[in-house]
Order: C-alpha cells, then structure tokens, then sequence
C-alpha cells in the first residue's frame, strides 16, 4: 500500500528519525573511505548495538529474538544505514538471506540455536554457493555432500566467497546425488556449516582494490552433524533461488554509491550547469530505484513472487551507481588520487571506482540477470 | 494503481481499440466521461485513478491531444475555470499586458475539429502568473512538422483577449508545464509497455537461423533492457501521479520526465533493433509508439531542463544529508498492507 505523509504513517517516521539519531550518534566523523565499504565493511560492534536497538532480524518471530515489524519497517532500517555507508557488513548477509532460509526451511532446533545469535549482531554468515566451475553456472558445482553414520561428510572448494575471513557460519550448496544430466538442478542440498570445523580452511584472496573480502574456503573430508543438513535433501536448488531474489532487490543494489552522491552535491560547484545537471539525474535515478526496490518489498510483504522485478532492481542498480562514480570523477575533475586534505569526493572516489566493476557482477551479473528477466517476459 | 484506476485503463483500452481513428477515439472517450474525469466526477478522481487511464491511452493510440484535454480538464478544475468545450494545453509562458491582453507565442497538439481553446500560463507586468483560457481563432496559427502522428501547431497571439484569466498561487509554477508533463511521462510508460510487448512477440514468432530470435541472447539481453525501461518508466511515472497536486509535484514531474526520457530512448532503441526492416515500415504498428515518444520525450521541456530544475533545487538545501533526505520525503512512507 503506498503511504501518504498522514497520521497512518507516524510511527514510520519516528522509526526513520530513530535509526538517524542512531547513526548520527554512532557514526560521526566516521571515514569516508570506509563509508565507501558500503554493507562489506565489517564491524562487530556497530552489529552488536544494532542488534541491541532491536534493528536485525525485526521482522521475525518473537520466539526467535524478532520484533515481528514489518517488511517496511525493516526497509526503513535497512536504507538509512547504507545512505551513509554504515558497516553493516557483520549481519548482512545473516539478516537478508541466511537467517530468512533458516526460517523457511530450519528445523526448529537450528532456528533456536542460531536466529537468536543474528538478531543479537553476533553471528555472521557467508554464502557457500560459488564454485571455480560454478559461477554463473550454479549447477555445475563440484561440493559433494555423503551419508555417514551419524551425519554428513563434505569436500569441496568455494569460490568467491564474500567475507568467509570473518564470518562464523557458511551455508555450503554441495551435491548430494550425482549429476543427472537431464535434470542438472536435482541433486543438491543446503548445509549449515560452523566454520571452526575441523577441516575448513579459508584462504583469502586479495582483489583490484586491495582488500581481501573474497575468500576460497576449503572442505576437506568435513565431518558435519546429521541436523547439518538444512531443509530437504535435494531441495538445494529451490532454496538457493528463493535466497537469490532476497539479494537482488534490496536498497544496498542502489545505495552502495549514495555518499558520493551525498558528499559531491554538498561539495557541488553551484555555477557548474554540467554538475547541476548531473545531480538532477542522479535524483530522477534513485527516486525510480527506490520506488521499483519498495514494490519489491511490498510483494514480498504480500506473499507475492518478485524475483524478476527483484533482478531489475539489481540490473538498473548498479547501472545507477557505475554512472555515478563515471559521472562524478569526471564532472569533479578527479585525477584519480586520494589523500585526507582534498575532501570527501575523492576519498569516496578513490575506493568506489576501484569496486565499482564488480557491482554488476556480485549477486548476479548483468547477463545472467538480463537472462532471467528476458525468460520471463517472454515467458 | 487504485482499482478505479484498472476500470478506467481497461475502458480506454477497449475504446482504443474499437476506434482506430483518433477523432472517433476522442468522441468515444467523451461519451464514456473519459475526457473530463476530474470535472465531471466532481473531485472524486485523483491523478492515482486517471493516471492509468493516460498510460492506457500511451500503450494503445499514441495521440496526444486527449491526453492533454484530461490534464486541462484538471487544471480547469483546480483553478475554477470554465472546462466545457475541448482544452489544448502549453507549456510555454505567454505575456500578460497592463491592459489585460495576452501576447507571445507557443506551441501545443491538436487533434480536435471544431472550436478549441488554449491553456496556458502567462506572466504579468510584476511578474507574477495568472492562467488564460484562450479561444484558439484569437492567434494566428504555424502548422509544425513533428515525429508523432497528431498535429504540433504553433500559435502566435498578439494583444489577444482571453475568455478566462485567474491569479495562480504564487511559488507553484506554471500548472500547464506540469500537467502537461506529468500527462507525457504517462504516455511514455504506456508506450514502452507496447514496444515491449510488440518485441516480445515478433521475437518469439519470427526465426533466423532456424530458431526464433528470442533464443538468441544478443536479443534476450536487449529485451532485458526494454522490460526494465517498462518497470523504471511506469515506477517514476506512477510516483508522480500520485504526488501531483501536493507541494512535492514539482520535483517528482521532474523525476519522472528525465527518467522516461531516458527509458524512451533505450526502449526505441532496443525495440527497433529487435525487429529489424519490419519495425521501420508504415506497416507495422511499431513506428507509432516510436514516432509518439520522440515527441513526448522532448515537448514541455527538455531531459536537461528538467534535470537542472531538480539540481537546482537540490542544490540550494542545507544540510550534509539533504539529497537522501528529500529523495525520501517526496516519495512519502509505505505502511504494510
């Protein structure tokens, strides 16, 4: 339902000046190249005391630490914290995905073990999905998962997993039937794997800008308990999709840019038509992104299926924040460097531009994405 | 879009159907109570209803003139000038003499046979803007050539008299440059959605290389594209609808022109790329909704105009978080349904 600025609204409003007051409490001065850092920057503590204010994991069931809010409240968190690029980074993935896979398909023994330590800021996850054979191409993973006696058995190598170095848990997509070429996406299961295991190791791999939040992690011969197993045996393809249009349609795919937005029109040469301009886009962009971001959520809130409109969110996303880190180096004249003396838009520059070609890559890639939607149009 | 708003887009859809012909169409329309929807249903409808209607219209008979008579009809109704007869809006500002008289010249589309009267705002000797209901055999008229189907003429007045003329709140603009946008931004969402559904079926029926054209990715990926033009030009024009007429119309019209500008010509693009010769022929419907939104995209200012008069407004708040702040108050909070 779309709100008005009415009466109907005001507890929506006093949540929003809630979370401000919260990150103008918790985050003055904070860095702006960290703020680049956007939902990868990592920090426990600003986790903790999110969790504290009863901000993860709120639209959950009481019975698992959950405040039972609703989706667009829960937006509402979410937004204001990447408009500023808060670290988030500790429960992201935890509270987006994982913990929502976890109430879908859990068993009522891992929610109650582990729902309460997301909501909590204290359990991070990571996504056990990629593969070096299995990027775009999921269902060519090589993870294989058996039966033991008293559990599960894993080996394999993921890819590309984003802040395995520092996270706690990993939902590992192994197969657990061989590969039936007909029906390639049978055969594979979800586990819930607490990284001290033994046999787990992680090694981090260093990226173009200089920072290690990709990771291989390797499962070798990991002895796993039996209720490991997350959700049906075989099921593993289903739930991964369904996970899938929980990371596409969220604001952190058009907001991961928004303090150098922010920063260049406070910086921003008023006489400068080109930069003038360029800020009344840059607007007319983010309005339409948030409004398509918010039907999604809506949907979502419905029970309805989003997951095309949730890969348009993400394609038009980060169309949206590689223009703006393109558009600004230029209409600023930016050389390219950095230093803490020239103000905030190179600060942001400097670290954005590096991570920017990878913002049509993670989470999908543009093809892959452009692929879905055009199935289902034509559908 | 409001349930009224579904009745309203579907009827106009079914008329534009039935009639081919933009005069019978507007006849049609008439009959049904479609071309006066704010006056005759005396302040029940709201731009949330009729904005499906004006996409409708977009999507199926890429005219102008009846969509712009639908937004007359509304300004007609909010400032308390008579909206009886037919209404051709400009977003041009004429000059208002001392004396009354109106002079300067400006441009509008027109498709109605028979007597027509022009809105339009001028502006006094202080400055100020009053809007005139002007009978259109007072200028002197310059036909135009132009890319959309129904005619663009240019009207020049000289000391001409209105047959209406009412002060306008000061600070809120020029009401026909608005409404007339908001009405192109709708007209662009509907006809995107029609490129989009045109590609998507020449593309699964027609085969090169022993295969439909929709298997191919080169084309799934520039139907991709469109689809999402189709979500963007619909979201922001939606938005706008449903703002108009508060105090935050400006910037979401605003909004709404510069992003259907854009998704205008990346879905003209795609499309016509997707069909090949077949979608430059006279034949084929395509061309209408291309020739439509070139027109649309470019009339009642330009991409660049109204991207500056976002900036500048933006430009001018205080506050280190003012660009997020605003984005987020013009769009209003969303309660759970």
């Amino acid at each position: 339902m779309h709100g008005t600025r009415d009466g109907s609204t005001c507890n929506l409003t006093e949540l929003r000046a809630d979370v401000r007051a919260f990150i103008a409490a918790e985050l003055s001065g904070y860095d702006d190249r960290r703020r680049a850092e956007s939902w990868q920057g990592f920090d426990r503590d600003f986790s903790r005391k999110l969790g504290a204010k009863g901000w993860i994991g709120m639209t959950w069931p009481v019975e698992y630490g959950g405040r039972e809010k609703s989706l667009q409240e829960r937006y509402i968190v979410q937004e204001e914290l990447l408009a500023v690029g808060a670290p988030v980074g500790a429960h992201w993935v935890a509270e987006r995905q994982s913990g929502p896979l976890l109430l879908r398909v859990g068993t009522e023994q891992q929610k109650k073990s582990v729902l309460p330590r997301i909501v909590a800021g204290e359990l991070a996850f990571c996504i056990g999905m990629s593969e070096s054979e299995a990027g775009s191409d999921l269902a060519a993973i090589r993870t294989r998962a058996h039966r033991t006696e008293d559990g599960w058995r894993v080996t394999g190598r993921k890819l590309w997993t984003t802040g395995a170095g520092s996270a706690d848990m990993m939902i590992v997509l192994a197969r657990t039937a061989p590969v039936d070429p007909e029906k390639r996406h049978h055969g594979m299961s979800q586990f819930l794997v607490d990284l001290t295991t033994p046999g787990v190791s992680i090694n981090p791999i260093r990226d173009m800008a200089g920072a290690s939040h990709f990771n291989e992690v390797v499962l070798d011969d990991v002895a796993l308990p039996a209720d490991a197993l997350l959700g049906a045996e075989g099921a593993g393809w289903q739930q991964v999709m369904a996970e899938l249009a929980l990371e596409r349609s969220g604001p952190e795919r058009f907001l991961s840019c928004l303090p150098l937005v922010s920063a260049f029109r406070d910086e921003l040469d008023r006489d400068d038509a080109a930069s003038v301009e360029y800020l009344g886009r840059a607007f007319a962009d983010l309005v339409t992104l948030r409004e398509l971001s918010r039907d999604v959520t809506d949907a979502f809130s419905a029970g309805r299926e989003a997951a095309v409109d949730a890969a348009i969110v993400k394609d038009l996303g980060a169309g949206f924040e590689q223009s703006a880190v393109e558009r600004i180096a230029d209409l600023t004249h930016w050389d390219g460097t950095a230093s803490d003396a020239q103000g905030s838009v190179p600060a942001l520059l400097g670290a954005l531009s590096l991570t920017a070609p990878s913002f049509s890559l993670r989470g999908g890639t543009r093809e892959i994405l452009r692929g879905i939607i055009a199935k289902a149009v034509a559908a | 879009m409001s349930d009224i708003g579904d009745m309203l887009a579907e009827t106009t859809a079914r008329l534009a159907r039935e009639n081919t012909d933009a005069t019978a169409l507007a006849r049609a329309a008439d009959e049904a109570g479609l071309l006066r929807p704010f006056s005759q249903s005396a302040g029940e409808l709201v731009w949330d209803d009729v904005a499906g209607l004006v996409q409708a219209l977009g999507a199926n008979s890429p005219v102008t003139f009846i969509a712009d008579q639908i937004a007359g009809d509304f300004i007609a109704t909010q400032h308390g000038v008579p909206g009886s007869g037919q209404l051709c809006l400009t977003g041009q500002t004429l000059s208002l003499s001392a004396a009354g008289t109106i002079s300067g010249s400006a441009r509008y589309s027109c498709g109605f046979d028979g007597d027509a009267h022009l809105l339009a705002a001028a502006s006094g000797p202080d400055g100020r803007l009053k809007l005139a209901r002007l009978p259109l055999d007072q200028g002197k008229h310059v036909q135009l050539d132009a890319p959309a189907e129904d005619r663009r003429v240019e009207i020049n007045f000289d000391a001409a008299r209105p047959s209406h003329l009412v002060d306008l709140p000061p600070e809120a603009g020029n009401p026909c440059l608005l409404a007339g946008s908001l009405v192109r931004a709708l007209l662009i969402a509907g006809a995107v959605s029609k490129s989009l559904d045109l590609t998507v079926e020449h593309c699964k029926t027609r085969k090169q290389f022993g295969r439909p054209l929709m298997a191919l990715q080169a084309i799934q990926q520039q139907v991709a594209q469109l689809a999402s033009e189709v979500a963007a030009a619909a979201a922001v024009s939606g938005l706008a609808a449903r703002h108009f007429g508060t105090a935050d119309a400006a910037v979401l019209v605003a909004a709404a022109r510069v992003r259907t500008a854009r998704a205008a010509s990346i879905a003209i693009d795609a499309a016509h790329q997707c069909h090949g010769a077949i979608g430059f022929t006279e034949e084929y419907p395509l061309h209408r909704f291309t020739r439509a939104m070139m027109s649309w995209r470019r009339e009642f200012g330009s991409e660049r105009f109204w991207a500056q008069e976002i900036g500048r407004t933006l430009a001018s708040l205080e506050g280190r978080a003012a660009f997020w702040e605003r984005a987020v108050v013009v769009a209003g909070e969303r309660q759970a349904a």
